[in-house]
């Protein structure tokens, strides 16, 4: 059995363990729904307008730089297991490549792109 | 019967089910000890009622929550409102398919575990996000929107603290980094990389100092606000799950795995080394809720960008270093 | 059974894709591009390529997906997105698709595949193409990846004087 299989094996397990449990505790349970209960919890005041609000654009842009360094650590990756047989090739291709990655942390930190508070 | 125990199906089917054994033991006790720590810290007693020194309260709370009644509320996406604790219990399941937890004790040992685990990690965002957002409650959203913002801001770091063991070890394979560390751990020479490896994941299981997403002073439950039953028992489980996951993570990555502290003392390797170090980092985790306040959230975003991520790729120029000078 | 699975996540991937363009709910259609990437995942598996695969969930589902959802919050999309009186983007879409559509089958007719048979690819097979041959690719995603920063930083501040 190869180790995929494995792998696809405890992912079945996985989701059949976590939803099963879901679908029989909807059994389990009673079901004596009422209006208020369903309310959302909002502290018991009068619920006012849609839940989701406007969202400040800070969050957008950190979203975006996460996007930026997550391809960037998602490169590194087969970069990292051939530095221990190129050695010092494989040092310096890399660290060109980081380079111009802090190169654009320091652009984003210096715009400001990370400034949380005004 | 001799015939059935050497069929290798047998043999991995036994394994498997140890270790999914342990791991799901070790987070429903979590509760437990988490309850009476936090008691000994603050000098209570603590849960102590149910079976001997209240040992059999995680059992009798997972019970209790699976027959309670399912709650929800006229706003919420029933769809994704089914969806979200599952993932979050799905994903510790999924990721502990490649932890190696002693010579010979994995489930899976694929050339991508490291991967694996990142990308099981990944996905294991997506309850709390969902969550949040289907809730339909402002409190929800507000915590799901926080959550996601931390979880993405500290999953950087965390990334690349991770790449450090992987130039070492010059393998993806979990198996193998642990091998590498048979000489040394990897937390000696990339120490700075083992401690922002570490500290994330405090963020990426939202405990304290950085459980903003569900602050209950400030945000009731966060995106779990909404939930009940057993779909709040998955969160709940699912958290601690996580723990015993990011602890065995740690462990392996960065402190040896079943390797000793030091070369001259590997008489012992074994799975008792990683059972301690899990150990260890668990009460760890435990120790540090009940003794750091929460952050503010511009400083934990200003920790992240700011201090982490700057550390994470220092330990990569590090390792990068220590690889081509050894 | 490689043949089934590999059919079962083709049939997941079109499920999300048409989930995407079809569902009036923003949130709903992020859902759908999550399942397409994640059925991609899967296939990228079946084709002996792990890395690439697990590559495909951390970047698109755990990042773009991410993205995407906090642009619907940013946006305040509650209602459906698509005004489907315009005409013109209907007929351009349309054509668009027929575009791709040649282009995928063309490619099966260029590139036969014989079965699902292809080599293992490991991170150190990927790591080895990426600095040697296929170095200059390499230092130039990261050129692309400084380019991104500026283009996303830019369009930020340009939001930010319209709210003024």
């Amino acid at each position: 059995m190869s180790e995929l299989w494995k792998l696809g094996i405890m992912l079945v397990v996985g989701l059949l363990v976590a939803y099963g449990g879901i679908l029989v505790s909807l059994v389990l349970g009673p079901r004596r729904p009422s209006k208020t209960k369903n309310y959302p919890y909002e502290s018991g005041i009068q619920i006012k307008g849609n839940a989701h609000g406007k969202v400040a654009i800070k969050y957008f842009l950190v979203a975006l730089i996460f996007l930026i360094f997550d391809v960037e650590a998602a490169v590194l990756f087969p970069w990292a297991v051939k530095v221990g047989d190129l050695k010092l090739i494989a040092a310096v291709e890399g660290g060109i490549f980081l380079l111009i990655l802090i190169v654009a942390y320091l652009y984003a930190l210096g715009k400001g792109a990370i400034k949380w508070l005004d | 019967m001799v015939e059935l125990l050497s069929n290798p199906y047998v043999i991995w089917a036994i394994k498997t089910l140890i270790i999914f054994g342990a791991v799901m033991t070790a987070a429903a006790y979590m509760v437990w000890v988490e309850r009476r720590v936090a008691a000994w810290i603050q000098d209570r007693i603590g849960p102590n009622v149910v079976g001997p020194f209240g040992l059999l309260q995680p059992i009798a709370d997972v019970l209790k929550l699976a027959f309670k009644e399912e709650v929800i509320p006229d706003r919420v996406d029933r769809l994704l409102h089914f969806l979200a604790p599952g993932i979050l219990f799905a994903a510790p399941i999924i990721a502990m398919a490649v932890i190696p937890y002693g010579p010979g004790l994995w489930i899976s040992n694929p050339d991508f575990g490291l991967l694996w685990l990142l990308a099981a990690t990944s996905i294991a965002g997506y309850g709390v996000i969902l969550g949040g957002l289907s809730s339909g409650s402002k409190y929800s959203v507000l915590g799901g929107l926080r959550s996601t913002s931390q979880i993405v801001s500290y999953e950087i770091p965390m990334v690349i603290a991770a790449i450090g063991p992987a130039i070492g070890a010059g393998s993806l394979s979990l198996v193998d980094i642990v091998e590498a560390q048979k000489a040394m751990w990897f937390a000696v020479p990339q120490f700075i990389g083992f401690m922002v490896f570490l500290i994330t994941t405090y963020a990426e299981t939202n405990r304290l100092p950085f459980d903003l997403p569900e602050a209950e002073s400030e945000l009731v439950g966060g995106y779990h606000t909404e939930f009940s039953s057993l779909r709040f028992a998955w969160f709940f489980a699912g958290e601690y799950a996580n723990m015993v996951i990011a602890s065995s993570a740690v462990s392996v990555l960065f402190m040896g795995g079943w390797y000793g502290p030091l070369p001259g003392i590997n008489i012992f390797p074994g799975v008792h080394w990683m059972i301690l170090k899990v150990a260890f980092f668990l009460f760890l985790f435990v120790w540090i809720r009940w003794t750091l306040p929460r952050f503010r959230f511009d400083q934990l975003m200003y920790f992240s960008w700011k201090v982490l991520l700057p550390l994470a790729l220092l330990n990569l120029f590090i390792a990068t270093a220590f690889k081509v000078i050894w | 059974m490689t043949e089934v699975l590999m059919w079962f996540f083709a049939l997941l991937a079109i499920i999300g894709a048409f989930t995407v363009v079809l569902n009036p709910n923003p949130f709903y259609g992020a859902m759908g591009l999550l399942l397409n990437f994640l059925s991609i995942a899967g296939m990228y598996m079946l084709l002996q390529s792990p890395v690439l695969s697990l590559l495909q969930v951390i970047v698109y589902a755990g990042g773009i997906i991410v993205f995407f959802l906090f642009v619907i919050l940013l946006l305040h999309l509650r209602r459906p997105l698509a005004d489907r009186d315009s005409s013109l983007k209907g007929v351009i879409a349309v054509a668009l698709a027929v575009v791709f559509a040649v282009v995928g089958v063309s490619a099966l007719f260029i590139y036969p595949m014989n079965g699902f048979y292809m080599a293992y690819v490991t991170a150190k097979d990927i790591g080895q193409y990426m600095l040697t041959d296929g170095l200059f690719a390499f230092e130039l995603s990261s050129f692309l990846l400084l380019v991104g920063v500026v283009t996303a930083i830019a369009i930020v501040k340009l939001y930010r004087e319209e709210e003024k």
